[in-house]
């Protein structure tokens, strides 16, 4: 259903062009949860936040690609067509419940506010429902998101609410028009443990029921294990690694993939054991490396590596990898030293 | 809330309380008095027949007991300069004109600082941002009296000399003086008004550039609601919330009149009594002029207080947490 294209999206910095994302490809099929995952700055939310528009026009600018929505190139859209799509057909929510909601309006009246603009109108162009049935089904949300009391904490504010609270409000928000498409920008990195799992549970019970896909980007490889169907992994601006989350997470191809599973700290670990890290810095995307973005940090590199960009290599049926490694010419003894590397750390 | 509105109410009755007792001391204090400034040829006698007429040969602390005992009859005073009117007088008869002048300024300064503020901000480093600094610039660092002046004489000497030329007539758009017609009113209520849009600006813009970058925008854009609610709705509404806090400081100080420019365009307004009565050391008057601003600032001050929980439902004014 959702469909992503090459896409390239850079922003304008006082120290140059950001090339924040570089030539992204990302298939999204209906009915199923897919994560985004990598670290800070590898433009996992600039995709996102591109599919629905909600960059910065000032200071951003898509240099190519197409994002099909239903077959719909969405980039190609007047504002307005767009503002159609956003919050009908594709919900949001985003990282920080505490600043996510508007502080001097009742959560009733925000959630009332999306469904009040995308309700159904009638041949003169009238709304066929009433303010006040606005109010009623954001009544009906707050009681779906399992918000104790959804008749009195309708007119209350953001304010006297909870983070967690606060974040079902935003779910109630992102699903009140039945979107087929929600898209969670690290929901869950701001709270708590206990409550990351609550939001979770509610997102993945809400798709289930009303039958709608769900990207949620993240760098927590434990709620991406337990929580999403497909992963793609980002890096340096483009997508390394993708696939099932089982396929990712039992037979990873990229040593970036690698080295996050490893990063994992575990129970009973060791605690004199230092925490493993991936050495070495993400690269400067102002001058992004002409070769793999990972070349500088990957244990495995080889001299191809720096110089050209690895192309996908599909090695079983949803499962591709952008690294030089699986290319059928790489010396069988460079995929072994990978192994032992691996073998190695754990 | 009722209960603290009354605690105010308390609290502001011994504002003015203070007030009336300091000023009352300050002005004893300057030397001289109403009748003898400083170097009068007067003859003794009479200067303390007169004195004694006033009852000013009275002990201090009588005096100001007498004073207290008057004011809580509702009676201010006769004037000392201005003989036979009293102090209420002179009140009721200039303050109207004084608060005519501010309350026009007040319009001019909120709607222009306002629109100013937020077409700048929603313009960021564009003309329209750039001259809102010019104006605030401008508004903050010229003083009432070179702005005013020059105003008169681009507009009330020159602009009417150009029309008289071109359309042989008298008539006179920005007259230099008087207070009669809607039309002698434009340059001094936008003189009196140019330092309150400086800083509505300033802080209207600022203000509205936080708004922007917050998530709360953001998710409103997502919900796909039009531009306009969202600029209205969601960044205007909290960005004018910090802004209401400073316009309401400013109700008290442009509407008890302002001396510079009253005197600049002859508005017989209360600004020019006032400064006028401390240099005669006229005592009621004084006195009762500062009373009266106090009791005008306080209140409005409160007022802005009850309003401002009304515009932020996260402030409640009985300082308990609302569940």
């Amino acid at each position: 259903m959702l469909e992503i294209k090459d896409l390239r999206v850079s922003f304008h910095t006082y120290s140059g062009e950001v090339q924040a994302v570089r030539g992204v490809n990302l298939t999204v099929p209906d009915h199923d949860i897919t994560a985004l995952v990598g670290e800070s700055g590898c433009g996992k939310s600039m995709t996102a936040q591109t599919i629905v528009r909600l960059h910065d026009p000032a200071i951003t600018e898509i240099k190519s690609g197409q994002i099909l929505l239903d077959g719909v190139d969405v980039l190609q859209l007047s504002d307005r067509e767009m503002q159609q799509v956003r919050g009908k057909e594709v919900g949001m929510i985003f990282q920080d419940p505490m600043t996510s909601l508007n502080p001097t309006m009742t959560v009733g009246a925000q959630i009332a506010e999306v469904i009040w603009q995308h309700a159904e109108r009638d041949a003169q162009g009238k709304r066929t429902i009433t303010r006040s049935q606005a109010m009623e089904q954001a009544e009906q949300l707050l009681r779906e998101v399992k918000l104790p009391d959804p008749e009195k904490r309708i007119r209350q504010y953001p304010h006297e609410f909870s983070g967690g609270q606060r974040q079902r409000i935003m779910i109630a928000i992102a699903m009140a028009c039945h979107p087929k498409l929600l898209i969670a920008d690290e929901p869950t990195t701001a709270l708590d443990v206990t409550v990351q799992a609550q939001i979770l549970e509610l997102m993945r019970n809400m798709q289930q029921q009303r039958q709608a896909s769900i990207i949620i980007i993240t760098h927590d490889l434990g709620v991406v294990a337990n929580f999403a169907r497909h992963v793609s992994v980002m890096y340096g601006g483009m997508i390394v690694e993708s696939g099932e989350t089982r396929q990712i997470f039992e037979h990873p191809e990229h040593p970036y993939t690698h080295a996050l599973l490893r990063a994992i700290p575990t129970k009973g670990m060791d605690k004199k054991r230092e925490l493993t890290v991936i050495e070495g810095v993400p690269p400067d995307l102002v001058k992004p490396p002409e070769g793999c973005p990972f070349a500088d940090r990957c244990p495995c590199a080889m001299r191809v590596c720096k110089a050209h960009l690895p192309p996908d290599f599909e090695m079983e049926a949803g499962h591709s990898c952008r690294c030089w490694l699986l290319d059928p010419d790489c010396p069988r003894e460079l995929r072994e030293k990978r192994r032992d590397i691996e073998d190695a750390a754990t | 809330m009722k209960k603290y509105i009354l605690g105010r109410v308390l609290v502001a009755f011994v504002t003015i309380f203070v007030v009336i007792t300091l000023t009352f001391i300050l002005m004893r204090l300057i030397p001289g008095t109403p009748f003898n400034t400083g170097n009068t040829n007067m003859d003794p006698e009479a200067l303390a027949q007169l004195e004694a007429n006033y009852g000013l040969d009275q002990p201090i602390f009588r005096q100001y007991l007498i004073y207290l005992n008057n004011l809580l009859h509702g009676n201010f005073g006769t004037s000392i300069t201005y003989t036979n009117r009293s102090v209420t007088e002179i009140i009721l008869r200039s303050f109207p004109v004084s608060l005519d002048l501010g309350l026009r300024a007040m319009i001019f300064g909120v709607v222009a600082g306002l629109l100013l503020g937020i077409e700048a901000a929603l313009h960021h480093n564009q003309f329209i941002d750039r001259f809102s600094t010019v104006v605030a610039i401008v508004g903050i660092s010229v003083p009432s009296f070179v702005l005013g002046t020059l105003l008169q004489l681009v507009l009330g000497v020159w602009f009417s000399g150009w029309i008289k030329d071109i359309f042989h007539t008298d008539f006179q758009l920005f007259p230099l003086a008087r207070w009669e017609s809607f039309r002698y009113t434009i340059l001094p209520s936008f003189v009196l008004a140019l330092g309150s849009i400086a800083s509505i600006t300033r802080m209207m813009r600022s203000s509205m550039l936080d708004v922007i970058s917050q998530d709360y925008v953001k998710t409103a854009r997502s919900k796909g609601i039009s531009e306009r609610t969202v600029v209205w709705k969601h960044e205007i509404r909290n960005a004018l919330l910090p802004v209401v806090t400073i316009i309401g400081r400013m109700v008290g100080g442009l509407c008890t009149g302002s001396f510079v420019v009253e005197n600049l365009f002859a508005i017989p307004g209360l600004g020019k009594y006032y400064v006028n009565s401390v240099t005669a050391r006229d005592y009621t008057l004084t006195m009762g002029l500062t009373i009266f601003y106090a009791i005008f600032i306080v209140s409005s001050t409160l007022l802005v207080d009850i309003v401002y929980c009304f515009v932020d439902p996260r402030i409640s004014l009985t300082g308990r947490r609302k569940r």
